[in-house]
């Protein structure tokens, strides 16, 4: 049903592209799924423990939850921790976040400035989360467009996993929610 | 400090700005370097531009950072 499949990998994450048979609401549904149900990690708690940069305890929280975590969810449940402890004169990037069970998507991004004596010393906490909830936690983009008999797919990825398999997750979600109506129209028959 | 994401679209634009700045301090033009960069869409790139840089490469953060006590 999937057919021409090319993948193209951008400086900011991968371009997939591929053309599917079927119908629009059918492809509607998993560019939704997509875009906001596929699980993903991204930063929820942030415990400062010192904090004397220019920019504000909630602010910097803020800008270290944008940044995408690599890694596909097995459960609900899982936390990553990652631990963070830096002197100035610096640029804190998101490379200097430690962890010893996950790692960032991408190590370059500059998180904030620190001049001379200040410091900041932090510990957060990556969970699992839909893009539904938050944007943080959306895995790609994604559009399509109808070329006569065939649905031609777009997915940008944000460095959070593959696209192939954020598409594969979403089918997934797709067939359980599908299974889910069924037996609950099995119940209604009774 | 530069925004990690797109605004509109949310793509993860700040992994390219370390990169950006560098070759605009060179004295490239912000067009051939967005091209180079693979940032497409107009979303994205205005970002990048309307993003403020003097010729010594000081942000609008730099000023922040002069201003505070520590």
């Amino acid at each position: 049903m999937i057919s021409d499949m090319r993948k193209e990998k951008t400086r900011i994450g991968d371009i997939l592209r591929f053309k599917l048979k079927g119908s629009i609401p059918f492809a509607n549904a998993i560019r939704r799924i997509m875009i906001s149900e596929v699980p993903t990690y991204a930063i929820e708690y942030v415990y400062v423990y010192e904090n004397t940069s220019s920019m504000y305890d909630e602010l910097i929280a803020h800008r270290l939850a944008l940044i995408p975590i690599r890694g596909k969810p097995l459960s609900e449940n899982e936390v990553i921790t990652f631990v963070l402890d830096k002197e100035g004169p610096c640029t804190v990037y998101s490379g200097d976040l430690k962890s010893e069970t996950g790692e960032v998507a991408f190590k370059n991004i500059p998180v904030v400035k620190l001049k001379e004596g200040q410091r900041l010393k932090l510990e957060c906490e990556a969970v699992v989360g839909i893009g539904k909830v938050h944007a943080k936690w959306q895995p790609c983009n994604s559009a399509y467009r109808q070329i006569e008999e065939e649905v031609e797919f777009l997915v940008e990825s944000h460095g959070n996993m593959e696209p192939e398999e954020i598409l594969v997750s979403s089918i997934e979600i797709l067939k359980d929610k599908a299974e889910r109506v069924l037996k609950e129209l099995e119940t209604l028959e009774e | 400090m530069f925004p990690i994401r797109c605004f509109s679209c949310g793509a993860v634009i700040s992994a390219v700005y370390e990169e950006y700045r560098s070759r605009l301090l060179k004295g490239e033009n912000p067009k051939d370097i967005l091209d180079d960069l693979g940032i497409k869409k107009y979303c994205c790139r205005r970002m990048f531009i309307s993003h403020r840089i003097d010729e010594e490469g000081r942000e609008i953060f730099d000023d922040m950072m002069e201003h505070d006590s520590y």
